[in-house]
């Protein structure tokens, strides 16, 4: 086990850097951020597999019954031969988040413990290149307006899938506002 | 510290003029000898590589492919075998007429008007980098919230999916998707890559140069 630290002595509790230049917020210091991070990357993961394995929403016309998962969708655009915008929906809503909580799995383990850190430094970098292609939120809001759109024309249940999905969004919005990647960065230190 | 020296026309307010080259990657402060970063092994520049033409090139793509991605119809809903295509505007005024003005204001901002600031907006920066910025603190705060509400635009591909899995009752009711969807799956994905070659720096960059002609 990693050992809590320990803040009350800390300078640099709660400081803010930012440029003052364009007042871009450069750093913010958070007391045990990457320790957070660490049970929020957790949480994420095992969100992740209800999220996509339940039917996001479910619809009834008459009595005919129609449901779908994320993938559904991505299914039912490439055999429409918008192969294409499947793909973009695939990684934008289900691999890339996946691929970016595995990447802080990695990269915060090999922080505390000391292994695999020349891996680390590279799939950090790829996490930071990843961070505006995973739309978790927007895909959130989407099922949001379909719901409000279909209602008119059948009735329509919210799923289990969708309630999962807002889970994990909530970890992944909560890790962005916990990870400090400078003080991950400097945990991960140097080859010379 | 460097003291600001009051001879000097040109003060230090740069990393060039000290030698320090940041890289964007991982933000460690590298020397001019680095080429590539010792921490993380990307690439250090002074500023991106080939940043204005790349921007001016790719947001002019978006700026064609925006247009058949607002004519051409973005998905059709057939009832009892009639269909109707919609546009992402018809879309919109469909939404109107239901009575749901609030979803419909949200679905014209993210799809219509977002993607068309954004192309306005990333063609106003250009210009001002080549004319010289006179605000720059503004035009930084521009371009960061270019960057940030240029995702959000996905909303509508995000909607089409899950109604063409969801909707599909046959005869009483089936959506399919309309190929301005790749259009505008196209615009979306190149704002957002025109946004990311774009260096915010070369703004302060061109004022510093005005100020010092002056």
């Amino acid at each position: 086990m990693v050992e809590m630290p320990v803040f009350d002595h800390d300078p640099e509790y709660r400081k803010q850097a930012a440029c003052p230049r364009c007042g871009c917020v450069l750093e913010s210091h958070r007391p045990a951020g990457v320790m957070r991070c660490l049970a929020l990357v957790v949480t994420g993961l095992i969100l992740f597999f209800p999220a996509n394995y339940y039917p996001v929403l479910s619809m009834d016309i008459l009595g005919n019954q129609q449901q779908s998962t994320i993938f559904g969708g991505v299914v039912a655009l490439y055999q429409e031969d918008y192969g294409v915008i499947a793909l973009l929906i695939l990684l934008s809503a289900i691999l890339i988040p996946l691929l970016r909580l595995l990447i802080l799995l990695q990269v915060i383990a090999s922080a505390f413990r000391g292994w695999g850190r020349r891996l680390s430094r590279k799939l950090l970098r790829i996490y930071a290149h990843l961070q505006e292609w995973g739309m978790l939120e927007i895909y959130f809001l989407g099922a949001l307006v379909a719901v409000i759109k279909l209602a008119d024309m059948a009735s329509v249940q919210v799923g289990t899938g969708l309630y999962c999905f807002a889970g994990l969004m909530v970890c992944e919005l909560l890790i962005s506002l916990n990870l400090n990647e400078h003080e991950v960065w400097n945990m991960l230190g140097e080859t010379k | 510290m460097t003291e600001p020296d009051s001879g000097n026309p040109a003060p230090v307010n740069s990393g060039a003029d000290l030698g320090i080259k940041l890289c964007l990657d991982c933000h460690r402060l590298c020397t001019v000898e680095d080429s590539k970063c010792p921490r993380c092994g990307s690439h250090v520049r002074f500023r991106k590589k080939d940043s204005l033409s790349r921007c001016w090139a790719l947001t002019l793509t978006a700026a064609f492919l925006y247009i058949p991605a607002n004519l051409l119809p973005i998905m059709t809903v057939s009832r009892f075998d009639r269909g109707r295509p919609d546009t992402i505007m018809s879309g919109v005024i469909e939404l109107i007429h239901q009575g749901m003005l609030p979803i419909a204001l949200l679905v014209f901002t993210a799809s219509i008007l977002v993607p068309l600031l954004k192309l306005l907006g990333m063609t106003w920066l250009l210009i001002c980098v080549h004319f010289g910025a006179m605000r720059p603190n503004r035009q930084t705060s521009l371009y960061r919230l270019i960057v940030w509400i240029g995702r959000w635009s996905m909303l509508d591909i995000f909607i089409i999916s899950i109604l063409v899995a969801l909707v599909q009752f046959g005869q009483l009711g089936t959506v399919t998707a309309g190929p301005a969807s790749f259009a505008f799956a196209a615009v979306v994905i190149l704002t957002m890559w025109a946004a990311m070659s774009f260096d915010p720096r070369l703004l302060w960059d061109r004022r510093r140069e005005k100020k010092s002609e002056t």
